[in-house]
């Protein structure tokens, strides 16, 4: 089998090897780790500083972690929750619960939460007011400012002026125990009434007094840990937009357990597949292509000129050109530049040889151009006739016809 | 590390493994897990790729349209079999058959693998790399090296114009033979002197030759020999325009090719110059014996370039060539204005020294589209066909009249027409 080989040229493997491979790559690896390392550390330290609205662990503007806090030392049991399933098992009557967006609460969920008959205290509640509770509407008023209480509900009086604005709450609060405090444009932005089924609710207009920014000022604090400190267990619901838990079971829940173990194996082994075809057998091979273009190429662009310009006396006169040219050769006439004399003695010449009147050869060579492309196509026939009738006779009479110079 | 098909199998029948015994994600963790590390296995088991030497010999040149056999030694240093798939590839204009090839080669011992390439256009032709993918026992994975092997297969121009040359080398002799009754005259040397026959023109006696030998003895003459003949190729933009299927260079490379082998053994001495603005191919003084050997590989790697042709400095390339009185055959394409502007300013400063033949390689397709008739289209079409013979014509008279022989023929007649001018110069002596 293995004949006797000069070996000329030597083999040399190009791939590099894993030691190669980790020469290569260690650099940008260790830059790439650093990287994720600072990112890391950047992400803690920032999610300890902005953590969201009215986050219990937040510690930026819009954070609430001082409030918590306060709470926390007042003997308050503090409970965070953000699905609705938590916040409805957390809480139970005697709770207050905290919902810092109630608007993103769908309407059966907010069915579910009154049903626990834990009193609710609202931020900035606006179109569900009604759901939570009957009888009041939102209306816009003025921007939160300092407000002075105006109603006599302990926990306002206590507190006295506080950051308010925002929403006001339109209605009657007469149910049970109903307050209707701090006013700004003549509505109240805090109301206190209950729900359908009795428990109390809250409507703070805005979230501004609970907030770190707000919180050591006017009477803020105190407003706060009054409406929020009333009861020992405080549920801190910060809600997320959730479906409709209603929905019925996924498809693949109902399937039997086998049948995804087997699909996520058919999975891997689609994987081993793709990594199989994936692989090369050695690189794409170069090829360098010549250039491919007609040498007539040029001429076709000039005729689709002509097509499209219509340039009828254009193309006739090269027919013309080019057909004198030809008869005069084998007329044996100088071949100069065609001229009215030129075709005149050629004319005369053929109209010997041919047969045919002088008039009507001078007319086909030198008559005026085609009126449209019928007769420019006519124009091409006839020429071609005129050489086809001349050209047996110039040939076949060959010893008379050598050299017909004509005087 | 590769994979095969075989892994990807192996792991689908796990998925009814699981299905039917674990059917739990720790089912599916445990299957693929154990796939992977028999895969693994099978990477650490397979023959390393590396530890071949590969070597190549075999053809170096091959005529376009004929077949060359690159052979490719495979030597196993390793200490393993090697089993797997060999790709020994080329481009695709080297016309490889089947790239691939299964391997196996034990351990210390060698194979030969033969690849036969018919190579579908001119010019050099490099293997690219040698990739061996080297396979393990179980057949599920393995290992894949790339190897460097360099090899070049020079592929030469077909020449189909030689089988012109034997008619033509006919003619030439009948030249010779006829040069020996022919009294002296312009491009004639003195050949021999020879007793007198019946029928030898008296005039071409010798008496200073007859007194002292005795008998009465003629001079004979032959068509000077030695002659210089330069063959200019245009590779610029002209060059590049395909008539046919092949290029015009080609044709001209076709036409330089008789023609150097015919002037070569005619006994003149044959010069190849190819230029668009700088000289691409030079190849001087061939002599009789390597003059299709040394032309064809110099002429095999010759592409168009995209360039106009610098005529100007053509000529003063061509005139340091050429010193003394010499063929100068020009092969290039007349149906641009490039070469009006061009050439046809400097072809008088090579007439006025040399004796200029212009080559030209026309398009048969104008003739078939001039003969266009029927409707309006082909009417313009043959218009503008018009167009351009007339401008060819033109110019030919053009060139005719500064003194240079134009020779237009379609690529097929273009070597012999060149020929046989050479040849009509060369018996009128006026070489």
């Amino acid at each position: 089998m293995s004949g006797a080989i000069t070996v000329a040229p030597e083999s040399r493997p190009l791939d590099p090897t894993g030691a190669d491979h980790w020469r290569r790559w260690r650099k940008p690896l260790a830059v790439v780790v650093l990287l994720l390392v600072t990112a890391v550390i950047l992400g803690i330290v920032q999610s300890r500083a902005s953590r969201g609205y009215l986050d219990p662990e937040g510690v930026d503007n819009a954070g609430a972690r001082a409030l918590a806090r306060l709470l926390t030392e007042q003997g308050v049991e503090v409970e965070p929750v953000r699905t609705h399933a938590d916040a409805t098992a957390a809480a139970g009557p005697g709770d207050t619960v905290l919902v810092t967006v109630p608007d993103l609460l769908t309407t059966a969920q907010v069915d579910r939460l009154v049903d626990t008959g834990a009193r609710l205290v609202l931020v900035a509640a606006q179109v569900r007011v009604p759901d939570y509770a009957p009888g009041l509407s939102a209306v816009l008023v003025d921007e939160p400012r300092s407000v002075d209480p105006a109603c006599e509900l302990a926990v306002a009086e206590r507190a006295g002026s506080a950051r308010l604005g925002g929403l006001g709450y339109d209605g009657d609060v007469s149910r049970s125990e109903g307050a209707r405090c701090y006013l700004v444009d003549g509505e109240p932005v805090l109301a206190v009434t209950a729900t359908q089924s009795g428990s109390p609710v809250v409507l703070l207009g805005t979230a501004d007094p609970l907030t770190n920014e707000y919180l050591d000022d006017d009477g803020n604090a105190a407003l706060a840990l009054g409406l929020l400190g009333e009861s020992e267990r405080l549920v801190w619901y910060r809600p997320l937009p959730e479906g409709a838990a209603e929905s019925p079971a996924a498809f693949t829940d109902q399937l039997p357990g086998w049948v995804r173990a087997a699909a996520w194996q058919l999975a891997a082994a689609a994987l081993l597949a793709a990594l199989w075809r994936a692989r090369r057998l050695g690189r794409l091979v170069r090829e360098p292509l010549p250039v491919v273009v007609r040498a007539s190429e040029t001429t076709e662009g000039r005729a689709r000129l002509y097509r499209r310009g219509r340039s009828r006396a254009h193309a006739a006169a090269l027919l013309r050109s080019a057909a004198i040219r030809r008869l005069a050769a084998t007329a044996h006439l100088p071949a100069g530049e065609p001229g009215p004399a030129a075709v005149g003695t050629l004319a005369a010449t053929l109209a010997g040889r041919t047969g045919r009147p002088a008039a009507e050869i001078v007319a086909l060579l030198a008559g005026p151009p085609p009126a449209d492309d019928a007769a420019l196509v006519r124009l091409a026939d006839d020429l071609d006739a005129l050489e086809n009738a001349d050209v047996p006779r110039a040939t076949g009479a060959s010893p008379t016809g050598k050299d017909p110079r004509p005087s | 590390m590769v994979l095969t098909g075989r892994a990807a199998v192996l792991a689908a029948i796990g998925a009814v493994v699981v299905a039917a015994a674990v059917p739990t994600t720790a089912g599916v963790l445990l299957v693929t897990g154990v796939v992977v590390a028999l895969a693994l296995a099978d990477v650490a088991l397979a023959g390393s790729p590396r530890s071949l030497r590969l070597s190549r010999d075999g053809d170096h040149t091959a005529r376009l349209g004929t077949t060359a056999t690159v052979r490719l030694g495979v030597r196993n240093d390793g200490r393993h079999r090697v089993r797997g798939l060999l790709r020994d590839a080329w481009p695709p204009s080297a016309g490889c058959a089947t790239d691939r090839v299964a391997l196996d080669v034990p351990a210390r011992e060698r194979r030969l693998i033969e690849t036969s390439l018919r190579p579908t256009r001119r010019g050099d032709r490099t293997a690219d790399r040698v990739t061996v993918r080297s396979i393990g026992p179980l057949g599920l994975a393995g290992r894949q090296v790339s190897h460097s092997v360099p090899w070049t297969v020079r592929v030469l121009p077909p020449f189909h114009a030689r089988r012109h040359l034997p008619s033509r080398l006919a003619r030439l002799r009948e030249i010779d033979g006829r040069s020996a009754v022919r009294v002296r005259g312009q491009g004639t040397e003195f050949d021999s002197l020879r007793e007198y026959v019946r029928g030898d023109d008296v005039r071409s006696i010798d008496w200073r030759a007859t007194a002292r030998h005795g008998g009465v003895v003629v001079r004979t003459w032959r068509p000077e020999r030695d002659r210089h003949v330069l063959i200019v190729l245009d590779t610029g933009r002209t060059s590049a325009g395909r008539v046919g299927d092949e290029p015009r260079l080609d044709a001209a490379i076709d036409t330089a090719l008789l023609l150097g082998a015919l002037a070569a053994r005619a006994g003149d001495r044959v010069d190849l110059l190819a230029f668009d603005r700088q000289v691409r191919a030079d190849v001087a003084r061939l002599g009789a014996t390597d003059v299709l050997g040394r032309m064809v590989g110099t002429l095999a790697v010759l592409e168009p370039e995209l360039l106009e042709t610098d005529y100007r400095q053509l000529t003063a390339e061509v005139l340091a060539r050429a010193r003394q009185h010499a063929l100068v055959v020009i092969v290039t394409g007349l149906d641009s204005g490039a070469v009006e502007l061009g050439l046809l300013p400097v072809i008088g400063q090579l007439t006025r020294r040399h004796t200029v033949v212009v080559a030209s390689v026309a398009d048969p397709r104008l003739a078939s589209l001039a003969a266009g008739r029927g409707d309006s289209d082909a009417v313009y079409a043959a218009a503008a066909a018009e167009h351009d013979r007339l401008a060819r014509a033109r110019l030919a008279e053009l060139l005719s009249r500064r003194g240079a022989h134009v020779v237009d023929q379609p690529p097929a007649d273009l070597p012999p027409a060149v020929a046989d001018a050479y040849l009509e110069l060369k018996a009128t002596g006026r070489l």
